[in-house]
């Protein structure tokens, strides 16, 4: 975090929201420091949509404040409008209106601006539409649209951006070159953006800060890096990435596995179940090592080989580069090297040592 | 723009919209939408509270041997219209569909045509062509012939209505028809059953919903019609109410008469609707798209084409050769053609007037039930908003002669009455127009307005308004063209002297001055040619709007 000291830009505290019984948002707290991006990840059906409605004013929370560049804008049996909230909206589907021309579209929130064609100029200039401000939206590509609807967004000077899966509706080509148009955009307008996701690759590559929400909670909010390598409970770790779990026995700064003893991030003790990536399990080919080959997958880059340990449990390792002698049926020694995670044991009775 | 082209139904499951949100709509919206439904309901209830004052004269109007006579009347009329209009429109659609008939296609679409006919400007050439002094006997009259057997009454109301009302059965079974899946016709035949045997089994049974559906407009058409059966004379409910009203002035009797044709459209209603459900069953196959077989009709081909050619020709060649017959005779006779300026001022300004009150009044209705689905106030407004669908016209003019009549002398006989019963009578259409095209509309580019800086009130203005505007055209052109072939509510509310050319038509025919209906006739079957067109293209351009991904 840059500025402890400042007020962070959005803050949400203690959100809820039920939808006819059913508990959408379940007392989540965020903040956005000025400049940063936050994603907001998690399966459809988490309640990540709604919080983001709900920073925005177009639902109202049954508990809970939100503050927006310090100004208390819900809670406290207040609840501001969105069309006074002071944000800019990026909707899944753009939202562009069908009736205005690219120019009319961007100018939309400037009504009473005395610069608004200069305004309208400086951000499609930022967006790279200028060419085509006189175009209708319907005559436009994908990408441009999308470019459009952030363009009209950012107009108005808005102190947060909230992004409603932006990049769901391009195909998966073109999916990679707009994320980075729109980081570089919204890194030079140096606006505060939350952007809702349901792609891990998404939120790990364009955010500053990742919150998981599953079931309508919050489960863990850290940066992209943290999140992957430091996953802080069992469901975060399944979600985000490949995973493989091992029973261990912990004693203090170490845990010790069938495959050795390994290093833990933090000190534990008596039965639990570890974590590591794929990319963390080290192996070699060894005729009196402890697992065995069962299946390979070859990628070109890189190979997931699946292996069997002697306990019959299954990990998976992926390796880069060329690995003779690495097929089915052979026998390799395999050691993670990084430390890893470790979880409450669900096997129950500790494994012996 | 491909999102648009979506329809946007309430909103998904995993996206919950503002209609969550604890208040549904604008405490003004809600109270216009709830104006509305009050101004729908009004005739209705007003109709009810009336003939409940008069509580103890009821049973004796009951039970007068004159209302009986009228509800047995109205009963046979409906039940005889329906089975004809059964017989032919299922006979028509089926030889049109699946018959190797020749001149198939010609026929489809001239058998169709009749819709576009007001049934008053149907009787109104049935009358001139069959009637006394008619084109008939004026052709007989060199053999010989003095009279023809009078077509007044029973006979010639059911031959108008049924003539007027076998193209909706036919609409209905051709869809049907044409969605058949023919396995279930070839398993029959190959199981052994006759061709005809197989269409009984087999085809009929499937086809039933379908005939039933155009049953019951053919029914509810009968019952309410108003114009055919006065000029045609037969003592219906609906000219009974008339006669109350403006002969025998017994308004009392015409309040019952006129809730018992209520109460009889609402128990056919409520019939259709219970059976209904039984049919579904029989939807089973939905179009499956294979060619279909046409069966042979062998030496029955030109019978056939005969048929179809003389229920063209009653339903569709009267008319025209009688409107043209009378537009020369009046042209010969020196007479003047156009009707005065004053009435076709009257017919545009009523109708036109009424259009746009009515676009007005569905708004609301509309963007309450559409933008917050689970409302349950927006909900009731709606269907009230719905009830000029089955209050025939007569009931609500009676209604709202009443009601002025009692509560605002100033408005009675005045052009606002009337207008406000065209609006309760064809409010339906523009909800219906309205209703589509914002359905087209995302409710997250009218949230894009507003995190744009815009209250609720301008992005309606700036953003949905002028998205909606095909639909308000289509809706007020509904309207207009509807009203302007408005016959019963413009008698009874129209002031004193008002004349459009529906009420034209209707006078000229009672006073035998055929020549003078006849432009407005041919004025008339132009404006609701139109309006079906509109009809049309809306449904073709929707069905096209949702196939689209």
């Amino acid at each position: 975090m840059s500025a402890l000291d400042s007020t962070p830009q959005i803050r949400c505290t203690n959100l809820s929201k039920t939808f006819q019984r059913v508990v959408a948002v379940r007392n989540v707290n965020i903040q956005v420091e000025k400049g940063r991006f936050l994603a907001l990840l998690g399966p459809s059906g988490c309640g990540k949509t709604t919080v983001l409605r709900m920073i925005a004013g177009f639902e109202t929370p049954d508990t809970g404040h939100v503050h927006i560049a310090g100004r208390c804008v819900e809670g406290g049996g207040q609840h501001m409008p969105p069309e006074r909230r002071r944000i800019g909206m990026v909707f899944q589907e753009y939202a562009l209106f069908p009736h205005l021309t690219v120019a009319e579209n961007t100018g939309f929130g400037l009504t009473d601006a005395p610069n608004r064609e200069a305004r309208v100029h400086e951000v499609l200039e930022l967006v790279g539409l200028d060419g085509v401000k006189d175009r209708m939206p319907h005559a436009l590509s994908g990408g441009q649209q999308q470019r459009v609807a952030l363009a009209r967004a950012l107009a108005p000077k808005p102190d947060v951006i909230l992004l409603d899966e932006p990049f769901s509706n391009l195909d998966a080509a073109l999916r990679i070159r707009v994320r980075q148009e729109v980081r570089h955009i919204l890194r030079a307008a140096g606006v505060t953006a939350i952007f809702v996701t349901h792609d891990q690759e998404e939120a790990l590559s364009l955010a500053d800060e990742v919150a998981v929400m599953i079931d309508g909670s919050l489960v863990q909010c850290a940066t992209p890096e943290r999140l992957y390598r430091r996953p802080e409970t069992h469901a975060v770790a399944t979600f985000l990435g490949e995973t493989n779990f091992l029973p261990a026995t912990a004693h203090g700064a170490n845990a010790t596995t069938e495959i050795g003893v390994l290093e833990l991030y933090e000190e534990s003790k008596g039965p639990v179940e570890l974590m590591f990536r794929p990319e963390d399990l080290v192996i070699a080919l060894d005729d009196h090592g402890t697992g065995v080959i069962i299946e390979r997958e070859y990628f070109g880059h890189d190979q997931l080989l699946k292996i069997r340990l002697d306990s019959g449990a299954i990990v998976r390792s992926r390796t880069v580069g060329c690995c003779r002698g690495m097929r089915d049926g052979a026998r390799v020694r395999v050691h993670v090297e990084t430390p890893v995670m470790h979880y409450p044991s669900p096997y129950g009775c500790p494994v012996a040592s | 723009m491909g999102d648009l082209a979506n329809t946007y139904e309430p909103a998904p499951d995993h996206v919950p919209s503002s209609h969550h949100s604890k208040r549904p709509g604008s405490h003004r919206l809600r109270a216009s939408a709830g104006l509305v439904a009050v101004l729908c309901l009004l005739p209705l209830v007003y109709l009810l509270v009336r003939t409940l004052e008069i509580a103890p004269a009821i049973w004796p109007i009951l039970t007068r041997p004159r209302t009986l006579s009228v509800g047995f009347n109205s009963i046979m009329l409906a039940a005889t219209v329906t089975m004809g209009a059964v017989i032919i429109g299922t006979a028509m659609a089926w030889l049109t569909t699946r018959t190797d008939l020749p001149g198939r296609r010609f026929w489809a679409a001239v058998t169709l045509l009749p819709l576009v006919l007001p049934s008053y400007v149907g009787a109104f050439a049935l009358i001139a062509a069959l009637g006394p002094n008619g084109m008939l006997q004026s052709l007989l009259a060199p053999l010989g012939v003095e009279r023809l057997p009078s077509m007044y009454g029973f006979p010639g109301a059911c031959l108008a209505l049924t003539l007027f009302t076998y193209p909706y059965v036919q609409l209905c079974v051709r869809a049907s028809l044409r969605g058949l899946d023919p396995c279930a016709e070839e398993a029959a035949r190959s199981l052994g059953l006759s061709a005809g045997r197989a269409f009984r089994k087999v085809m009929l049974p499937q086809l039933q919903p379908a005939i039933r559906a155009g049953a019951l407009l053919a029914a509810l058409y009968a019952l309410s019609d108003f114009g055919a059966v006065s000029l045609l004379q037969f003592d219906s409910f609906t000219r009974a109410i008339h006669v109350q009203y403006t002969g025998a002035l017994d308004r009392s009797a015409a309040a019952v008469l006129a809730l018992m044709l209520v109460a009889l459209t609402f128990i056919i209603l409520a019939l259709e609707h219970r059976t209904r459900g039984q049919a579904a069953y029989y939807r089973g196959s939905a179009g499956v798209p294979r060619a279909q077989r046409r069966s042979r009709l062998g030496p029955w081909r030109w019978p056939a084409a005969a048929f179809c050619g003389s229920i063209a020709f009653l339903a569709l060649g009267i008319p025209l050769l009688v409107t043209g017959y009378w537009l020369a005779q009046g042209w010969v006779a020196g007479e003047s053609l156009l009707p005065n300026g004053a009435i076709i001022v009257n017919s545009v300004t009523a109708s036109g007037m009424a259009a746009v009150v009515a676009v007005m009044a569905a708004l609301p209705v509309v963007i309450l039930s559409v933008r917050h689905p689970s409302s349950r106030f927006g909900r009731a407004a709606e269907a009230c908003a719905y009830i000029g669908h089955a209050l025939p016209g007569i009931v609500v003019a009676l209604a709202l002669v009443f009601f002025s009549a009692r509560y605002l002398p100033f408005f009675y006989q005045t052009i606002l009455m009337l207008i406000l019963a065209y609006v309760v009578l064809f409010l339906p259409m523009a909800l219906g127009a309205v209703r589509a095209s914002l359905l087209q509309i995302s409710p997250r580019i009218e949230e894009a307005a507003r995190t744009l800086g815009h209250t609720p009130r301008s992005a309606l203005w700036h953003v949905t308004l002028p998205l909606l505007r095909p639909g308000l055209l289509t809706g007020m052109a509904l309207v207009f063209l509807t009203c302007m072939k408005e016959l019963p509510a413009t008698l009874f509310l129209g002031p004193t002297g008002f004349h459009t050319l529906a009420t034209r038509i209707w006078g000229a025919t009672e006073e035998a001055f055929f020549a003078r209906a006849a432009v407005p006739a041919l004025l008339l079957v132009g404006v609701s040619a139109l309006s079906l067109w509109i009809m049309w293209w809306h449904e073709e351009k929707d069905k096209r709007w949702s196939v689209t991904p």
